[in-house]
């Protein structure tokens, strides 16, 4: 054992570096070798263990690599920033590679970089790593203040500071990254002002540098730190007056907030006398269609003041249609008075912005627009197509829905082994389920001489997913179709474990086992409750049919299920089918067809089942009679109503600081009438509501398990849609990314779905939240729905009317937009928008904040358009208007 | 001994409108340096590709890249009215697009002077006086296969919607942040709507059309192309350029990837065609197919087949405005192509292991394609179209990402067996 390598199996830092103070670089190569292994053992050792000598023998292996290896040995070596005694070797050592090492490593060891430049080893090189290493090192510092590293080493203020301002930097390390989690006294702007104000720093040139930075096109985060410490700096009127120049180049930034910063700028010169360069009329012209309103209305405030000094004001008015294209009425509105004051109603270039502008200008200035223009108007073609006072069709006395679409059954062993792999594969349609699911239970029986080559991908694939896979890690329907096929290919029945909350998952859990168990027997028969429309409903007659062949057997939650699928049409001639049936499942199928001869049987399940398809929205006396108490759903229609009530929580207190106490209120759907005790999984049509307590806020929940879910009660989703409310509810301010929750959205474009409370209230919700995918989907839901008249004049008075109460819990101006998008979609849809804000704002009277009056915007442009189109057409509006309800 | 020559220059002149072009540029460079989606395996390397290929046809420049996730391809067609300047000759370039090039062509205004000076080996800027040069680099492999598959998508696509510059600002301003799933763009009074349900055309990785917002600045009118696969094309028009941005289906779905010409790649060309196609290329901006069916005597159909072979060989792109291929030369091979395909090279390996059985049925057909221990049925539809697979990748894509290595052996199997 050489002597340093008995100092590394010491831990003797000391006598290692004594060591190989003395040593030469040849000398020290060709310890190389031996200190590399002493290091290797070293490392592996105290990977597991927390012993004190193990780390320093680890410590001291490290440098001694340092004093001996080549660059390469010393790349894959991971040490500490931490550890100056790294530099220290690495000085007294000098190797030809340390500059390169130094700045490979500038960044993440900055520490170590710096004390080795300051001691003359190697030149401080001028790069993003170096300058990005100093942010870094700071932020490890025990304080992260920046100003202990500037009061010990002054030298940086004179070009490292300076660096700051030159590099972008990258996603974690950037003076924006970097004072957006550090405490406000600690922040590098508030440092480098202090330092100015202190005349350590030289400000002119923070001003300018902060100005050089922003024309750099850094990204808009990055670019914010920027603007901000340059307001931060509060430059003087004297100092902004002779940056003018720099400020308006600023205004051709695509970074929206340094063009505000830039408008900001040019306005308080502006209010201080100073006279703007005459370039910024042509420099102000993109800022009118800034996002952000205030920078636009400020934008044109200046374009005006430029004007009123011109010469020739109306060679630069078409510039001010450019506002005409903003979003916010009042920016149109400055804009289009700029342009009356100033505009040449002769000139050509301002004549064609205005005819363009038409298509994107609000109804109400459409007038003003007109008087500008003189003869006929350029439109838009669509524009025109809205711009017709058309009535509202009358509500149909039945929705208007689609003609039938049959679901083609799985007929063959290779289309069952096609359509698994589909089901086990993909997020499926739950079509598939039932078909593959209805294919199995018929076609199990079947061992044509090639079965084992026909399913031998299906089995590969099957036991794949339950060898690596636990259950609970697997999607639901994923779930339950691997343990199917298991019975099927394997005749194994496995268990299907769910918790018990989890009631209507279970309710199709028990559903597959059923037809598991028989399927892992070879026992082919019919599933009862395949759809055989594309709603999700089954023709009677079919059911009918299929219950003969099944006879006696028909499995529980199977029959359930097929209950609350019947379709409504053609229920008579299926009666007369089974009119002579026995057996309670079979007296409940009677029961449900129409036929008030049965007994009711104890099954409640059962007779819940039969009874709401039977009374899909009514109540059921003679059920009731029999099973009492049950619940929403049950024997009679559930109704639910929206509360919100005020939460408080506690947080445990954190590093001794104070237990802090959080107040704010959270949606509770209630269903009534209340059950006596929780609902069993097999009466999903009751269980469904406890969902809506919260039972569906799993977080293993997907979107396909949820489509499934939806499927399960097709005539009446209401519960399931009272789920979903729960479910938006409860995240309205996308606290977590709970992307399978638009699944409760989806059914409300389809058109046999019909919106009740349920499907209504929940519509609300969306209109609310914040994640933009729900709100489009409402938005969706709400067009689809007037067109096909599912959503009448109630209707819509029921969505606004929540959206309306909630204001003291939610953000109303979220919904605001997406209701302009509604009226957008048609005359008919404007007209029903208009009309229904005006009731709800009649009726609610709420308090008269931006929001609101956004709303009652909505509701004039619709009226305006009307109007105009009305006299386009030679009518008048007050003989169109729709009727009052 | 002789000097060697200067590499060529293809094009040196001023920009009639700098700030509309340099923002033009700037929006390409933007998507090149976007990566949309992020694989769980690439988080701890993630490459950043910024090296638009620029061609130069003799009166326009073309600028063509991909985001580093090979999700979003963009080009940019700068036409002859935006040129003020001499075409020196013609030929395509592969630049490196860094930080320098970035900041020179950031905040330009009309007031400057703006230069560009494009060669084999370079593509200079100059601003006002300032000049910055880019060296030519190699060309990503995943592009190669992306420029590829890009082309594939692009002539199948057909116009579904039309709209005015300020109706795309409009869509593109209201457009969210963040969506993840599906997306459609809908027609609605004044513009364009987002709709998560229906529409006229399906966006996938909706928040990509981001990367619009400043061409879009320039808009006078934008019209959008799409095909059954759920991949669209956004063709922004401004006076003088025309900007493209190609979305594959899926954020999470790269062109690189998606294995649209693994058919062509497959079967065997007609050489004739091919040739006599290849040899009628002069630089054209829009390659007209049926002129050169009948200069040479031979199937319009036969040329159009060609044009995509060309186009899998980086010969030819498509140019959607133009509803024609144009050529530019990418520096690869077919064979090369051949070579980049694994699924290819895994359908070639079952062949040539002879593990590839074909059942008749009277009309209908099947193959049993045996990979490991599991034999994988292939059944082809009686019209030859709408093969099926019982294989996982079959189930989880279909023919949304071209056909499996099954179905790909299955047909090396039938067109050896016609030949």
């Amino acid at each position: 054992m050489t002597d340093l390598e008995a100092a590394i199996e010491a831990g003797d830092a000391e006598r290692a570096l004594g060591l190989m103070s003395t040593l030469t670089e040849s000398e020290r190569r060709a310890l190389a070798p031996i200190v590399a292994r002493a290091h290797e053992g070293a490392h592996r050792a105290c990977q597991s263990d927390n012993d004190r000598h193990k780390w320093l023998r680890h410590a001291v292996s490290v440098l001694a690599l340092f004093g001996t290896a080549t660059l390469s040995q010393v790349r894959s070596c991971p040490f500490e920033s931490s550890d100056d005694r790294i530099a220290d070797v690495l000085i007294a050592r000098r190797p030809t590679w340390l500059q390169e090492w130094c700045d490979g490593v500038a960044t993440r060891h900055w520490g170590i970089v710096r004390r080795i430049v300051r001691a003359g080893a190697c030149e401080r090189r001028r790069s993003e790593a170096y300058a990005l290493g100093l942010m870094l090192h700071v932020s490890r510092l025990q304080k992260a203040d920046p100003r202990h590293v500037l009061a010990e080493q002054p030298e940086l203020l004179e070009e490292e500071i300076w660096d700051f301002f030159r590099y972008e930097g990258v996603s974690d390390i950037s003076l924006a990254a970097m004072d957006k989690y550090t405490s406000t006294d600690r922040r590098w702007s508030v440092v480098l002002a202090e330092l100015a104000a202190q005349g350590k720093i030289p400000r002119e040139r923070l001003l300018d540098a902060s100005l050089d930075a922003l024309e750099r096109d850094f990204l808009e985060f990055r670019a914010g730190w920027f603007s901000r410490f340059h307001e931060l700096l509060a430059p003087t009127p004297e100092e902004r007056a002779t940056r003018l120049e720099r400020y308006v180049r600023l205004l051709a930034s695509r970074v929206g907030p340094t063009v505000s910063f830039a408008i900001d700028a040019l306005v308080s010169v502006a209010k201080m006398g100073g006279a703007l360069p005459h370039e910024s009329i042509a420099a102000l012209t993109p800022a009118y269609r800034a996002k952000a309103k205030r920078t636009a209305l400020a934008a044109l405030a200046l374009g005006e003041r430029l004007l009123e000094h011109e010469t020739m004001p109306s060679w630069h008015a078409p510039r001010f249609a450019n506002a005409l294209e903003h979003p916010a009425r009042e920016v149109q509105v400055a804009a289009l008075r700029i342009i009356e004051r100033f505009g040449d109603r002769n000139d050509p270039t301002l004549i064609e912005k205005l005819a363009a502008a038409t298509a994107t200008v609000v109804p109400t200035l459409l007038p003003r627009i007109d008087a500008l223009m003189p003869g006929a108007m350029r439109r838009n073609p669509r524009h025109d197509e809205l711009a017709i006072g058309v009535q509202p069709r009358a509500r149909a006395s039945v929705p208007l829905r689609r003609a039938p679409v049959a679901v083609v059954p799985i007929a063959s062993l290779d289309e069952l082994v096609e359509t698994y792999g589909i089901v086990l594969e993909t997020d499926a349609d739950p079509h598939d389920y039932e078909r593959v699911l209805a294919g199995v239970s018929l076609l199990c029986a079947e061992r044509p001489h090639d079965f084992e080559r026909i399913t031998g991908p299906l089995r590969k694939r099957v036991a794949k997913l339950l060898g690596d896979n636990a259950p609970w890690d697997l999607a639901l329907p994923r779930h339950l179709f691997a343990m199917l096929a298991n019975a099927w290919l394997r005749g194994e029945l496995l268990p299907v474990t769910l918790k018990e909350h989890r009631k209507c998952e279970r309710f199709l859990a028990a559903r597959v086992h059923e037809v598991a168990a028989r399927v892992a027997q070879n026992l082919a028969a019919p599933v009862l409750a395949a759809p055989t429309h594309a709603s999700g409903t089954i023709d009677p007659a079919a059911f009918a049919q299929r219950f003969l062949e099944v006879g006696g057997d028909a499995a529980h939650h199977d029959a359930i299920a097929a209950l609350l699928r019947l379709s409504a049409d053609g229920r008579a001639d299926a009666l007369r089918v089974v009119r002579r049936l026995e057996g309670e499942t079979a007296h409940a199928l009677r029961y449900a067809l129409g036929d008030d001869t049965v007994t009711i049987g104890a099954d409640a399940a059962l007779w819940i089942a039969a009874s709401r398809s039977r009374y899909p929205s009514t109540a059921d006396p003679i059920v009731e009679a029999t099973h009492p108490n049950l619940g929403p759903d049950a024997t009679r229609p559930a109704t639910i109503d929206v509360a919100w009530p005020l939460h408080e929580w506690t947080a445990p207190p954190i590093f001794g600081a104070e237990p802090k106490t959080y107040r704010y209120h959270s949606p509770v759907v209630t269903a009534h009438p209340a059950s006596a005790a929780p609902a069993p999984f097999d009466m999903p049509t009751v269980a469904v509501y406890e969902n809506a307590k919260g039972a569906y806020l799993d977080a293993r929940t997907t979107a396909a398990t949820l489509r499934w879910l939806g499927t399960v009660w097709p005539a009446n989703r209401d519960g399931w849609f009272a789920a979903g409310c729960m479910a938006l509810g409860a995240n309205l301010d996308w606290s977590e990314a709970r992307w399978w929750n638009r699944a409760y959205l989806e059914p409300l474009s389809d058109p046999d779905v019909a919106l009740r409370k349920g499907a209504r209230t929940l519509t609300a919700f969306a209109l609310l939240a914040k994640d933009a995918a729900e709100g489009v989907l409402a938005v969706d839901g709400v067009i689809a729905g007037i067109s096909d008249s599912r959503l009448d004049v109630a209707g819509l008075d029921d969505i606004f009317d929540c959206v309306i109460s909630w204001i003291p819990y939610t953000k109303l101006k979220r919904a605001v937009p997406r209701i302009a998008t509604v009226a957008k979609a048609s005359p008919i849809h404007a007209r029903l928008i208009a009309d229904a804000i005006e009731r709800v704002l009649k009726e609610r009277a709420p308090e008269n904040t931006a929001p609101v009056r956004a709303l009652r915007d909505i509701r004039e442009e619709i009226l305006a358009e009307d109007a105009r189109s009305q006299r386009e057409r030679g009518g008048s509006p007050a003989e169109n208007q729709p009727q009052a309800r | 001994m002789a000097a060697a020559s200067a590499p060529p220059t293809f094009f040196r002149g001023l920009l009639v409108a700098p700030k509309r072009t340099a923002d033009l540029l700037v929006s390409l460079s933007d998507v090149v340096g976007s990566r949309f989606h992020t694989p769980s395996a690439m988080l701890q390397k993630i490459l950043l590709l910024a090296d638009p290929v620029i061609t130069c046809t003799g009166e326009r420049l073309r600028f063509e890249g991909f985001s580093s996730c090979c999700g979003a391809y963009a080009r940019l067609d700068v036409l002859a009215p935006a040129l003020d300047g001499e075409f020196l000759g013609v030929g395509t370039a592969n630049v490196d697009f860094n930080a320098p090039m970035r900041a020179a062509l950031s905040q330009v205004s009309d007031r400057e002077s703006l230069a560009f000076e494009l060669g084999s080996d370079r593509f200079e800027v100059r601003r006002d006086s300032v000049g910055v040069v880019e060296r030519t680099v190699d060309l990503p492999m995943r592009w190669v296969r992306g420029f590829s598959e890009v082309q594939a998508y692009q002539a199948r696509m057909r116009p579904v919607l039309e709209i005015g510059g300020a109706e795309l600002r409009r869509f593109l301003r209201e457009l969210p942040a963040q969506w993840k799933g599906d997306a459609f763009v809908a027609e609605a009074a004044g513009g364009l709507r987002l709709s998560a349900r229906s529409g006229d055309v399906r966006v996938g990785g909706v928040t990509r059309l981001r990367a619009l917002r400043l061409p879009a600045e320039h808009a006078v009118s934008a019209r959008v192309y799409a095909d059954d696969s759920g991949a669209s094309a956004w063709v922004i028009a401004t006076h003088d350029s025309r900007f493209v941005l190609v979305l594959s289906p899926d954020v999470w779905r790269g062109f690189s990837g998606e294995g649209q010409t693994l058919d062509a790649l497959a079967r065997p060309s007609k050489r004739d065609a091919l040739a006599a196609t290849r040899g009628a290329l002069r630089w054209q901006n829009a390659i007209d197919a049926a002129e050169i069916a009948v200069s040479n005597g031979i199937a319009v159909d036969d040329v159009r087949t060609a044009l995509a072979d060309l186009a899998v060989s980086g010969i030819v792109g498509y140019d959607l405005a133009e509803g024609a291929y144009f050529q530019r030369e990418l520096p690869f091979y077919m064979e090369a192509s051949r070579e980049r395909q694994p699924r290819l090279r895994a359908a070639e390996k079952l062949f040539a292991e002879d593990r590839v059985e074909i059942e008749r049925e009277g009309d209908a057909m099947r193959a049993w394609v045996s990979s490991g221990a599991v034999t994988y049925r292939v059944s082809f539809a009686a019209d030859g179209e709408g093969t099926r697979c019982t294989c996982p990748w079959y189930a989880k894509h279909r023919d949304a990402r071209g056909p499996c290595k099954h179905v790909l052996a299955a047909r090396l199997f039938l067109e050896r067996a016609r030949a």
